[in-house]
Formats: C-alpha cells, structure tokens, sequence
C-alpha cells in the first residue's frame, strides 16, 4: 500500500511534485526542532567556513584534535570514502600527535577537530606531496593548487 | 590561482542553513524564474548550454521530497570559466538574484550555477527538454542523475540512486554504457548483489 501511495506520487505531473516539495520545506521550517540540533549545525557550518577560508588564503589553522594542539597548513577538504564524513588533509606543522610524528601530511577527521581558529599566519603553497584529487576522499569540495602552479 | 572548485559560489553547497532562508509567506520553489534565469544566460550567450540537475531534477521522476537549493550545471563559453563568471553573476542580478555571502538567492531560494565538465558535461549534452509552467528548460535524464550520484555517492546519492532505480523509468542498456564509460559501478546491496531497477 505505502509502495502504491508512493508509486503513485512519482507519477504526479513534475509541477504537482514540485509544488509538493515546496510544501515540504514549508512544514520543515515550521517543525520545532531540537535546540541542540541548532547549535550543532551552526558550529559544524562555522567550522566549514573557518576551513574554506584557510584553505582558498593559505591561512595557518590552530586546532585541537585527540587532545593535543596542531599547527596545520589544510590542503584538501572533502568527504571521506571510508564513512561519508567530512575530512581535511593538512600538513602537521607543529603541535603535538598520537604517533609521535609531529610533522607531515595526515588526515584529520572534521567532527574530532575542535577550538579551531585561524592564526593568522600564511603559508606559501601546496606541500610537495599534495594531491588535489585526494585518494582518501570520495568528493574533494576543495584543494589547494599544485605547489607548481601557484 | 585555480582551486580545484567546480561551482561559482562554492560556498553554497553544504551546511548552510536553508531552511531559514525560506520567505514567511510561501515556500514554494521558484523553479519556473530559476529556470527562466538560466535561459537568460544561454541567450544573452554567457553561457553555452545548461541542465537543471541534483535533487529537483530527480524529482521529476520520482516522489517529491524537500530540497534545499536549486543546480543548475551550465557549459561555459570558454574553457576558463572564471573569464565569464563576473558577466554571469551581473546578469543573475539583473534578474532578481541576490548575492549573500558565498549564496545566490533567487526569492531567497539558493541556487547553485555550477560548470560542466566529464560526466555532467555529458548529462547537459543529452538532457531531456522540458516545459514548466510555460518556460522551456533542459534537465538531466535519470540514467546520468544515477550515474552522477554513484560518483559522488554521498550518503543522498545511495538513497537517491535507490529511489530512481524503485520508482523511475531507466533505460538500462543507457545507464551501463554511462557507468562504463566512466568507470563507475552502481552501490551493492546489503547482501553484496546489484540493486534492482523497477521492473
């Protein structure tokens, strides 16, 4: 039955569809939603932004991630292949790690990154080693240029 | 600099809060101005050819579901997309598109203008010609609307690659010769098998 129901709205006229949609979207702006939801939504997006921005200026990012401060040039953001989540490549430049290498490219999961901000400080360019089509990545959103070509 | 972006407002694509954006009084799409816009473009030769594509043209084959934003994938003129980008967003503005931020806004709906290229290119190219509420427009066929989501294959391309296969019309021999001329494969089911199209 709920197939058929479905069925059948697929068959509607693209208009109707349309037109239905855009009520869609009427009743989830006016369906209460959890504050909690808000405020992790708003800190994701500005954490988004704070990336983008770091990665399309060279801005030097400063965040905490598995309790230990980095120092990080950010290559490439996207999503990850693996689990759909959200990743940024960055070059470690300082700070502390699990492994003990405190330098080097690596993988920093976006939802475990926390106390971001911008340093201020630019960086040059694209590490040797960037790759802007990050294999670990199923979607790049966005990468630094080769090193070459800026 | 060149950043390895597809889209002229980057910015638009993720966790903007779309739903606030919607005006009080009606929530309704503007697809029919949207689309109008695009035609604009491709008249006034900023543009050479575009398609309505992501999840409003989707939903034309499919149950109708929410969406936040409108993409439009355009052909650029030339191969340096940015020369042209300026004279595109003016005449956007012209037309009632409103920049905020890293946002275009048309009736405070966010619309995405993203470049063409490889296999969206290919889905402009081949889309289907519609006519919505009395403007004619290009959308993309649902064989490339699959083949597009198995590429990108984020967690609402899987279910929207599973709703096109439930419930639209695929031409099957279509969708293989994409998904291999593009080295792409369709998403398994949980039991490991090829998902099954509408029969």
């Amino acid at each position: 039955m709920k197939m058929e129901m479905r069925q059948r709205l697929a068959r509607e006229s693209f208009e109707e569809k349309i037109h239905k949609a855009g009520q869609l979207i009427h009743l989830a702006k006016e369906f209460p939603r959890q504050p909690t939801c808000v405020a992790t939504e708003s800190a994701a997006a500005a954490k988004e932004k704070t990336i983008i921005y770091a990665i399309r200026n060279r801005k030097l990012l400063e965040f905490s991630y598995n309790s230990r401060t980095r120092i990080v040039e950010p290559q490439s953001y996207g999503l990850s292949k693996k689990t759909n989540q959200l990743l940024m490549r960055g070059y470690q430049r300082a700070g502390g790690s699990v492994s003990g290498y405190t330098r080097g490219l690596r993988l920093f999961d976006v939802a475990k990154i926390s106390s971001l901000r911008q340093t201020g400080e630019r960086f040059a360019k694209a590490q040797p080693a960037h790759n802007p089509n990050d294999s670990a990545m199923s979607k790049v959103i966005l990468s630094l240029p080769l090193s070459h070509n800026s | 600099m060149n950043f390895t972006v597809n889209c002229i407002n980057p910015g638009a694509h993720r966790l903007w809060d779309y739903r606030n954006r919607m005006p009080e009084e009606s929530a309704g799409i503007p697809l029919a101005e949207i689309l109008r816009a695009a035609n604009e473009l491709v008249s006034s030769g900023l543009i050479k050819d575009y398609a309505l594509g992501g999840a409003l043209a989707a939903m034309r084959y499919v149950e109708p579901f929410a969406t936040y934003d409108a993409d439009i994938f355009f052909i650029p003129i030339t191969e340096d997309i940015s020369a042209g980008i300026h004279d595109i967003y003016e005449a956007l503005r012209a037309h009632g598109c409103e920049v905020e931020g890293d946002h275009l806004l048309l009736k405070n709906f966010p619309v995405q203008f993203l470049a063409a290229h490889g296999l969206t290119e290919e889905a402009v190219q081949n889309a289907d010609t519609i006519e919505y509420q009395g403007v004619r427009a290009k959308l993309f066929r649902p064989e490339y609307i699959i083949a597009i989501a198995a590429n990108v294959r984020r967690a609402k391309d899987l279910a929207r690659i599973q709703l096109l296969l439930e419930q639209a019309e695929i031409d099957k021999n279509l969708l293989e010769s994409i998904l291999n001329r593009h080295k792409l494969s369709l998403p398994e089911d949980e039991n490991g098998n090829a998902p099954a199209t509408r029969s």
